[in-house]
């Protein structure tokens, strides 16, 4: 065979498998079983392997081009493609007959070629990608040094090939691709909840709703956290200067493409925590200090709010009486905090009004026929299930006066609402976009 | 790379024509393929809009900052094509960032009090300006979460400088560059001590200690470095600043920083106490901060400021006194703060309020200069009324967020986060004047120029936060979704909807393809980060090896796709710099060189000397490869990497190793709670705090050997010394084939007696437990 090949494939039949340097070589399988039954190899083996005579067990050769690099297969019975880089063209070609029955001119020296599923017994016939990797093209924008690699679309479902579309494709160093057809894979969409992502098990580490906690022992600190729209439990954590400390956490979301990241200022940490993923962050607080933490996805309006800090105390501190000072509220700002509370119930009910309205609607309209609208209605009645423990914190405060607190509370119940809002306009806008299809 | 087929063509789709082989697209007249595809006029004319052939150019570069990926992003409008990562802090192996010793250098100075940081949450780019435009030299971007600012040169977009905030423990504000350059600011974000000390956190030290502040990098845009010596900042009081932006013409000189949580509140969940979302969302505006930046530099060179960790900052007192800050309502929790083209408006969307509101620069200077106020915060800084700066306020919708502006006067386009939509609107004349939804919960927005003193109008792209149902399901990790929207004809249209995958691109910057000229080479034996010469540039015909104690240097060049000297030796132990020169000077010529399984990479770019340095740890042969990055084949062999055995040095490994795990093992170690430890097998709480976890598993190869059924391999007195004493066994000569196949050898944990006897029962129970389950 040649001295230098750059690919061998076999073809869908699994009859004959195919090398491509100058020349393409197409081997016969039954040829090579026959050799090898009937032990006819050359004289000469080579590190002890036994070499077979290539012209006895090949089917035939065909000359493409100059430095044929990458091959491709289709639907078509017996028609091959191959990229023949310094002639820049792409060789369709049939491996039975030995003839080329047509060939596609290119502005590019082509490499690797995919055709889709094109690995498998049954390839498709209607695309072609080629990749460029020198990536020059007279109208480029400079861009400095360096630059993308690109794969050419080609339209191989006709007899004529096109070549149809230019893909940049950055940061990749392209070899080789594979396809497949979109209705053969079915991604989830959320893991189920407390899922350690690596291992698909159930993290040890999940923390659900209310099992928020901080262990200790010894200079080793545990924190079990949740992350959801718009907060991490717990908010503040104070450990001490050397401790290692381990945040587990788990978003708690269901809603799809609800992912929060977390990490902590200048400790070197962050994770990404899609919807239902446990994973664990540690670190030593070696510097003493105050160290915000906060989600680095922007997930809801008040995404920047969904913060928390560390503190971590040098060893040995001692604090100054002064720096123990609580402030007390006075009864101007109870008062205060009152109408600010009797404020907040107005808007409260205002903007149930408008949660109402957009029930209405999606009722109205047969939201659950569409599976995308269902699942964002499903989510939006989930954060007014949350909002209940802040309603009923703001009711049992503002019977008992403490009007800072009912008010907050208040303002927290809002919070929910605003969300249940957010994703039930998104739902409506989603649905009267579908109706209107 | 994995592709997924958007259509389902091909022979199993019987509804299409031609049989087997699909239908033949390939010869459909343009009407064939718009009805099969139901296509209708718009999306027609978007694709003629954004389709880009080989003969045409792309109008503009997107440079976004890549969230969490800790990079910037750059494609191409309006094909919407990738086009770069250009590094930031993330090491990056396709270019080489963080791998050799030059920009493993560069990385190190964004370390933070000697923390490691291999990561940043990039947020909004900015390029540099001369009179209020774009000059086509510089462009800098700011981590949120270390606060840091990093500077990227536009001949190669590549980056030159990084810049720690000395004071600040997150930031937002930045980066925005003054009308000529003289600095660009980074403004903070969750307030934190200045002095990075610690104080117990109650509301009376959150006001005492707590602060925020805007640092003004002084930037030389001759050089594109930051001088760090005469920067400053303003302290502001410990409210969440947020978006800034920079005057310009009629307000150059002045800066405007947005705020939330101006409430100065804390939350704490756990402790019974409300989120931080409630309480930092509870007062029904916050306050835009105003600074004559212009006056604030002369404070600086007049001697008025205290040092902090040796910084200038200008107290609130000092800028109270100085009449340089100021504070103004604005709408609650609001995100972009943006001057207007011509300087004389300044408009401020607030996340929770649902109008836009427009601020008179004019009004605002007036009520300064007669010192109308109608009071002062709590910090003493002078606040203006509302009313007495407000050109005027308009309902653009739910949940307003960003702005940019239009070329036509007087026209703003704001993104609207709750409702998903971009509105169009007139800040003059205070009327909506056309809306277009997004798809879904647009953050920032950008239009081509839209921050600067003459936009282009032409595009605006809208970066959407949820992609929910827009592209092919590909895993709960879903991309960004960048929409190209055409705001040429009087309707806005949506003409592409681009899927951004890696990072979270927060804020974009459109720069046109002629205000810049980048090049694609470099001279020969150029540092790129550094832009000098390198002092380990080897001339062709001089490379060589030099020994200086324990260290090799390799002086090694490339020229014509080949790597001299082909072959190294060195002894185990040695410390190893491979200095490579790459001769090419041609576009094509990018190599990347690798020593196999030493973790030893690195992308040359045509021109450029690199340093491979590393420790020869292990004895072996070890394959050199180079490959030639623009073409398609791959790594070619150049020689061999050969490191002698050398007894003392492969003991000191096995010792760092050792020494390695019991670190991780101290890091991984944990007490579960009484609940979880039902749970647990006899023994199986010190298998893993001994670490043996890190290397071994039940039922699986890792990365030692899989300890199934390994107490019917081996008896338990022979389990016992080899766990407490390994070096007793390495000689053993299947101790020494495992040694080899899994390229580490059985550390020495220092398991006491008792708990290695707890160790065999676990492995027993384990495997007992196992067996019953298959």
């Amino acid at each position: 065979m040649t001295t230098f090949a750059n690919s061998v494939k076999t073809d869908p039949t699994g009859k004959y498998f195919i090398t491509a340097a100058d020349k393409a070589y197409v081997f016969d399988f039954a040829k090579v079983k026959n050799a090898m039954d009937g032990k006819k190899y050359e004289s000469e083996k080579v590190l002890g392997i036994p070499v077979l005579n290539p012209d006895a067990v090949k089917h035939g050769n065909i000359d493409l081009g100059r430095k044929v690099m990458d091959i491709a297969f289709d639907y078509r019975t017996n028609v091959v493609y191959a990229s023949v880089f310094e002639d820049k063209k792409i060789v369709r070609w049939n491996y039975e007959t030995l003839n080329i029955e047509n060939e596609l001119k290119l502005s590019f020296k082509p490499g690797h070629l995919m055709t889709p599923q094109g690995n498998s017994a049954e390839p498709h016939s209607n695309y072609l990608t080629v990749t460029n990797k020198e990536a020059l093209y007279d109208n480029q924008i400079n861009i400095g040094p360096t630059r993308p690699s690109y794969q050419h679309l080609i339209d191989i479902s006709s007899d004529k090939m096109r070549d149809i579309y230019t893909m940049s494709i950055p940061q990749a160093n392209l070899y080789g691709s594979v396809s497949v057809l979109r209705t053969t894979i079915k991604p989830i969409i959320r893991y189920p909840l407390g899922t350690n992502t690596r291992t698909g098990e159930i993290s040890r580490f999940m923390t659900v709703a209310g099992q928020e906690r901080i262990e200790r022992q010894g200079n080793r600190v545990h924190i079990f956290g949740t992350l959801i729209r718009s907060h991490i439990t717990p908010e503040i954590v104070e450990v001490e200067e050397g401790d290692v400390v381990t945040f587990h956490l788990t978003n708690l979301e269901r809603a799809e493409d609800e992912t929060h990241g977390f990490t902590v200022s200048t400790y070197g940490i962050h994770g990404s925590f899609e919807p239902g993923k446990t994973a664990s962050l540690t670190f030593v607080a070696n510097r003493s200090g105050v160290f915000p933490y906060y989600c680095t996805e922007f997930c809801s309006a008040l995404h920047l709010e969904m913060e928390g800090i560390l503190l971590v105390r040098p060893k040995g501190y001692v604090p100054r009486a002064e720096d123990l000072v609580e402030v007390q509220l006075t009864k101007e700002d109870l008062d205060r905090y009152k109408k600010n509370y009797e404020d907040k119930i107005k808007v409260i009910n205002e903007t149930q009004d408008v949660i109402n309205s957009v029930v209405v609607y999606l009722k109205e309209n047969n939201y659950q026929k569409y599976p995308y609208v269902e699942a964002l209605v499903v989510d939006a009645f989930d954060q007014l299930e949350l909002a209940k423990t802040s309603k009923a914190n703001y009711e049992r405060y503002a019977a008992e006066g403490k009007w800072r607190d009912a008010f907050l509370w208040a303002e927290q119940y809002w919070q929910y609402q605003v969300k249940t809002a957010d994703v039930g306009l998104r739902a409506k806008k989603l649905l009267s976009e579908q109706i209107n299809m | 790379m994995l592709m997924i087929l958007v259509g389902s063509c091909g022979k199993k789709d019987k509804s299409s024509e031609g049989g087997k082989l699909g239908a033949p697209y390939g010869e459909e007249s343009f009407g064939d393929v718009v009805k099969r595809r139901g296509l209708n006029a718009d999306d027609v004319l978007a694709a003629a809009k954004t389709f880009t052939p080989d003969n045409l150019m792309d109008e503009y570069i997107a440079l976004n900052s890549g969230g969490q990926a800790g990079n910037m992003i750059m494609y191409s409008v309006p094909s919407m094509r990738m086009l770069k990562y250009v590094p930031t802090s993330t090491k990056q192996p396709v270019n080489g960032f963080g791998f050799s010793k030059e920009s493993l250098e560069m990385l190190k100075t964004g370390f933070i009090d000697g923390q490691k940081i291999e990561w940043a949450d990039t947020h909004h780019p900015g390029f540099s300006e001369t009179n209020g435009d774009y000059n086509g030299k510089w462009a800098v971007v700011n981590d949120k979460a270390n606060p840091r600012v990093f500077i990227v040169s536009l001949k190669d977009w590549e980056l030159k400088q990084i810049v720690n905030n000395p004071i600040f423990r997150s930031n937002h504000g930045g980066c925005f560059f003054t009308p000529n350059s003289e600095y660009f600011v980074e403004a903070a974000q969750y307030p934190a001590p200045l002095d990075r000390k610690y104080y117990p956190l109650t509301e009376n030290n959150f006001k005492k200690y707590w602060r925020g502040g805007i640092t003004y990098w002084k930037f030389n845009d001759e050089i594109g470095r930051v001088d760090e010596k005469n920067s400053f900042t303003v302290e502001f009081p410990p409210y969440t600043q947020d978006l800034s932006d920079m005057g310009k013409l009629v307000s150059d000189g002045w800066s405007f920083t947005n705020s939330f949580c101006t409430e100065m509140y804390f939350g704490g969940i756990e402790s019974g106490r409300p989120p931080f979302e409630a309480g930092c969302s509870s007062r029904d505006v916050d306050y835009l901060h105003i600074v004559n930046w212009k006056k604030a530099e002369q404070m600086i060179n007049e001697g008025k400021y205290m040092i902090v960790n040796g910084h200038k900052v200008i107290s609130i007192d000092a800028a109270v006194e100085n009449n340089i800050l100021f504070l103004i309502p604005e709408p609650k929790s609001p995100h972009g703060v943006d001057v207007s083209p011509d300087g004389k408006y300044i408009i401020v969307a607030g996340k929770l309020d649902s109008h836009a509101w427009v601020y008179s620069f004019d009004k605002i200077m007036k009520a300064i200069n007669e010192k109308n106020y109608e009071g002062t915060d709590e910090f003493g800084i002078p606040v203006i009324a509302l009313e007495t700066a407000l050109h005027g306020s308009v309902e653009v919708g739910l949940g307003p967020l960003h702005n940019q502006y239009d070329k036509e006067p007087g026209v703003v386009y704001t993104s609207i986060y709750v409702d998903s939509r971009i509105t169009k609107w007139d800040y003059i004349n205070l009327k909506v004047l056309d809306y277009v939804s997004s798809h879904y919960n647009v953050g920032h927005l950008v239009s081509a120029h839209g921050d600067v003193v003459n936009p282009h109008g032409k595009y605006l792209i809208s970066l959407n936060k949820l992609s929910i149902d827009r592209f092919n399901p590909v895993g709960p990790l879903h991309p960004q979704n960048h929409q190209l929207i055409d705001i040429e004809g009087g309707k806005m249209q949506i003409i592409y909807d681009m899927p951004l995958p890696m990072g979270e691109p927060h804020y974009t910057a459109l720069i046109r393809h002629d205000y810049f000229k980048s090049e694609e080479t470099y001279p020969v034996g150029m540092n790129i980060y550094t832009m000098e010469k390198s002092p380990y540039f080897t001339a062709l015909g001089t490379e060589r090896n030099e020994v200086k104690g324990n260290k090799v240097h390799v002086y090694a060049t490339i020229n014509n796709g080949v790597l001299t000297p082909g072959n190294i030796a060195v002894k185990q132990g040695q410390d190893v710099e491979i200095h490579v020169t790459n001769h090419g000077q041609t576009n094509l010529d990018h190599y990347v060189y690798e020593v196999v399984s030493y973790d030893q990479m690195y992308r040359w770019r045509p021109g450029e000397t690199a340093t491979l340095a590393f420790k020869a740890e292990k004895a072996g042969m070890y394959p050199l490869l180079l490959d030639n990055y623009h073409s398609p084949e791959g790594s070619a062999l150049q020689g061999y990497l050969t490191v002698k055995y050398d007894e003392a040095a492969n003991n000191e490994t096995l010792l760092a190793y050792s020494k390695r795990v019991q670190a991780d093992m101290q890091m991984q170690a944990f007490q579960p709670s009484t609940m979880e430890m039902k749970g647990l097998l006899d023994g199986e709480m010190e298998f893993m705090n001994y670490g043996c976890n890190a290397c071994h598993r039940f039922g699986e190869d890792f990365n030692g050997p899989d300890l199934l059924m390994v107490d019917k391999r081996r008896n338990d007195e022979w389990l016992k010394s080899w766990i407490m004493n390994p070096q007793k066994h390495m000689s053993e000569p299947d101790i020494e084939s495992m040694r080899q196949r899994y390229k580490l050898a059985m550390p020495n944990q220092n398991v006491s007696e008792k708990d290695v006897n707890k160790i065999i029962t676990y492995m027993k129970l384990k495997t007992a437990q196992y067996m019953s389950q298959q």
